[in-house]
């Protein structure tokens, strides 16, 4: 060697510390104590320790950034799912209560049920109606059901069956379906199409299917 | 198959898929009847007739759409299946021979009798793989009626 170094043990420390630190993040700079060879190391690493605890600083604060925005997004989407899961727990509940309003059964007289059917006949509702009026007949022991099928505005032939259908069901159990409300219309397109309503027990509306139920209860000596 | 109209007003297609929308078929169709001054009868028909064709799409296909369409002399509609068609069309015409699915079970299965009752034309196309299409029309003042099929298979 040449030259003597200026306090080499130091200023080794000093670097290695400088190092240490800038491997943190954290920029420490050197400060040359003497014109020897070690000072031209000393401003080198200072260069390369400030470039890096910059890129590092950097690194972090986008690292942190992209940590906020999706914490943000995330959020955002957990308000929007519960939202979803409000409004379809909604729908369901109100597709429930407009099945419960739709179908009510009606206890009109002692033993006498009627069941007003609105909208359409679909084989869902046709099976939870048939249901309804099968554990009312049963529960009410129920002699007679009337259908009253005012509120149903297009009678087809899947519909005509799901009607004859309830009345088979409802007379297994002993008791006697009554058909009202078919709309003049309704019964044209019925012959037109050629549906068979012959095993039914049709009355024009509520008051004479009423008057039916009565009559034939008092005929067979009931209490009425 | 008939000739497309000339002057067609406004079409509509209702998707069938629930029952909810079997109801807003016939309903359209009722008053697509109504606003075109067919006679009150007839309204009911023509709206009894899609839901023939809506509650078939219903129950043997997985999903389809009807369309309407008219013209100063007649209206109709055409239902669209992607179901898996109609084996023995002729068979299917006969009342009481459609069974259909599980779902459909007990039905009197006269629908497409039906249709061609209420309507003064229909044409059937059915295919095993591309499903099946109903066209059927109704004109102001009933004529003759006719029917014609086709099953290409």
């Amino acid at each position: 060697m040449s030259e003597a170094i200026l306090n080499l043990e130091q200023r080794l420390t000093a670097l290695e510390d400088s190092l240490a630190e800038a491997a943190a993040g954290r920029y420490h700079e050197l400060q040359p104590e003497a014109d020897d060879p070690l000072a031209a190391i000393e401003l080198g690493v200072n260069l390369l320790t400030s470039a890096l605890s910059k890129q590092i600083k950097r690194v972090e604060e986008v690292n942190t950034e992209l940590d906020l925005r999706v914490a943000e997004r995330t959020a955002e989407l957990e308000q929007q799912l519960a939202e979803r899961t409000r409004q379809t727990e909604l729908i369901r509940r109100q597709q429930e209560a407009i099945q419960e309003l739709s179908t009510p059964v009606l206890q009109l007289w002692d033993r006498v049920i009627a069941m007003p059917i609105i909208g359409v006949l679909d084989t869902r509702r046709s099976v939870e109606i048939t249901q309804k009026l099968l554990d009312a007949v049963a529960n009410d022991n129920a002699r007679f059901a009337i259908l009253d099928i005012t509120g149903v505005e297009v009678v087809d032939t899947a519909t005509a069956s799901h009607l004859l259908q309830m009345v088979r069901a409802t007379g297994l159990l002993g008791a006697t379906c009554i058909l009202t409300g078919v709309q003049p219309v309704v019964a044209q397109t019925l012959v037109s199409i050629g549906v068979d309503l012959d095993e039914m027990l049709i009355r024009r509306n509520l008051q004479t299917a009423l008057r039916t139920c009565l009559l034939e209860m008092t005929r067979v000596g009931e209490e009425i | 198959m008939f000739s497309p109209l000339t002057h067609p007003r406004p079409a509509a297609t209702i998707e069938i898929s629930t029952a909810a929308d079997v109801l807003i078929a016939q309903r359209r169709a009722r008053v697509l009847a109504e606003q075109l001054g067919f006679a009150r009868r007839a309204q009911w028909e023509f709206a009894t007739a899609v839901s023939e064709a809506a509650t078939n799409i219903l129950c043997h296909a997985s999903g389809g759409a009807i369309e309407f369409d008219a013209d100063d002399e007649r209206v109709e509609f055409t239902a669209i299946d992607t179901g898996a068609g109609i084996a023995d069309l002729d068979r299917a015409l006969v009342d009481g021979v459609s069974l259909g699915s599980a779902l459909e079970r007990g039905s009197l299965g006269c629908g497409m009798g039906a249709i061609a009752r209420l309507m003064d034309g229909v044409t059937v196309e059915t295919s095993a793989c591309r499903g099946t299409i109903v066209r059927a029309y109704k004109r102001r003042h009933a004529t003759a009626r006719t029917f014609r099929s086709s099953c290409p298979r």
